[in-house]
């Protein structure tokens, strides 16, 4: 359990795993029941190898998938991810579009994770939906009533405006284009009353927040002090003994540099995190945690933040 | 890998040339199944899902015939299950897309999609 966990802390691909997990949940209600139970109208079109298929399983097997650090199992992902999308019960769902483009972007990555290439398939899955709504009836709002659920005060404009947004968002900086998807699919969570949205949304705000951790992750090892008389630094050292952050060493405060700066004692004597870095540099109070936000790969998307704050109190 | 990869960046250069250029394929023909079934099946992955304009009219005999909007009509018609009549049910599918518009008649008589039936 403590690998696992540990496992899971360490790979930013868990962020996006959890999500598109959260993902299927959603679907339990919608998609899956049909998966098992409905069979399509006979017809001249779908070819019975297709129609004969039965996908309720497998669908449920991609939750588990998305976890396996392997190629074969987001292989297998991506063609079941295919299958769905030319099946009689299942095809044109555009959350279905975004798990094949996961899966082909978790496939196609290599060990630098390839965060260009998973940038541009979230943008080209707007760019088809923007594309798409270019026509009178989009601009004029009029197909936006046949949207269920949506709140009467989306405007096509708006709506057509955030999906280009969206799809020239690889060209922006990761940070950037992170806060943008992220106010943008907010936009469309809110914008839609229904929960199904989230079957949508949640792979994609993963998706943004995998690669804006991937960019964010520093690699540099990390010594840790800590004051383990005191009771919130010895509850901390535990957690993170307990995750293994392969970036961060732990050691007890006693072990931690001399150093004569009366601040640094200061913050010796408050019982407040020590840091050091491999190339020397040390670090107390805030700044160990924007250090080790940036090394715990599952949350490094936050380290931006972080580090907006440390420059903004600095500038104090 | 490296080869997998340059056909993926091909691939969705395809698509986006397709969209600019191929409309009428990618949001009115993709949307009535107006082609084989493998030449759809390639286009599914392009994600437009929600935005071809599309109205489907249905009428039973001896009814009013009834209209509704819908992002993908074929869809509701293949996946029509259960509560059928014992007559044919008679639609007729519009789908426009800027220039292009597309009309089709379907029958759904016990459990099967008849195309163009009058």
């Amino acid at each position: 359990m403590e690998r696992i966990l540990s496992r899971l802390v360490n790979d930013p691909l868990s962020i996006v795993a959890v999500l598109f997990l959260g993902a299927v949940f959603v679907n339990l209600g919608e998609l899956v029941p049909g998966l098992f139970e409905d069979t399509p109208v006979k017809n001249s079109f779908f070819p019975r190898y297709i129609t004969e298929l039965k996908m309720g399983f497998p669908y449920l097997i991609l939750g588990v998938l998305v976890f396996v650090r392997l190629k074969l199992a987001y292989f297998v992902g991506l063609v079941i991810c295919a299958i769905l999308l030319i099946h009689p019960l299942v095809f044109g769902r555009a959350d279905l579009v975004v798990a094949f483009y996961l899966f082909l972007w978790l496939f196609v990555k290599d060990k630098n994770h390839s965060v260009f290439l998973g940038r541009l398939f979230v943008s080209f899955i707007f760019f088809g939906a923007a594309m798409g709504k270019l026509t009178p009836g989009w601009w004029s709002g009029e197909q936006l009533q046949n949207i269920v659920h949506l709140r009467k005060i989306s405007t096509a404009p708006l709506v057509i405006m955030g999906e280009f947004l969206m799809a020239v968002s690889f060209l922006l900086p990761s940070g950037i284009a992170c806060l943008v998807t992220i106010i943008i699919l907010a936009g469309m969570s809110w914008a839609i009353t229904d929960l199904s949205i989230l079957m949508l949304t949640l792979p994609i705000l993963g998706m943004a927040l995998t690669f804006l951790a991937i960019d964010s992750l520093e690699k540099s090892r990390l010594t840790l002090y800590f004051d383990e008389d005191k009771g919130t630094a010895s509850l901390v050292y535990q957690l993170f003994d307990l995750l293994k952050i392969d970036t961060i060493k732990l050691e007890t405060i006693k072990k931690a540099p001399v150093t004569d700066n009366p601040e640094n004692v200061m913050s010796q004597k408050g019982g407040v995190l020590q840091a050091q870095n491999e190339y020397g540099t040390r670090f107390y109070g805030f700044d160990c945690w924007v250090e080790i936000v940036s090394r715990v790969a599952m949350i490094a998307f936050l380290s931006p933040l972080f580090k907006l704050k440390r420059q903004i109190f600095s500038r104090k | 890998m490296k080869y997998v990869r340059r056909a993926v960046y091909l691939g969705l250069a395809v698509y986006t040339l397709l969209a600019l250029f191929r409309p009428k394929k990618m949001y009115v023909d993709r949307f009535m199944h107006d082609m084989h079934y493998v030449e759809w099946a390639l286009l599914q992955p392009f994600p437009t899902m929600y935005s071809s304009e599309s109205i489907l009219e249905s009428s039973v005999k001896g009814h009013d015939s009834v209209s509704y909007p819908y992002h993908h009509p074929m869809k509701h018609l293949v996946n029509h299950t259960g509560g059928q009549p014992s007559d044919s049910v008679h639609y007729k599918l519009t789908v426009r897309y800027r220039g292009s518009k597309s009309v089709k008649k379907y029958t759904i008589f016990k459990d099967s999609l008849f195309t163009n039936v009058d």
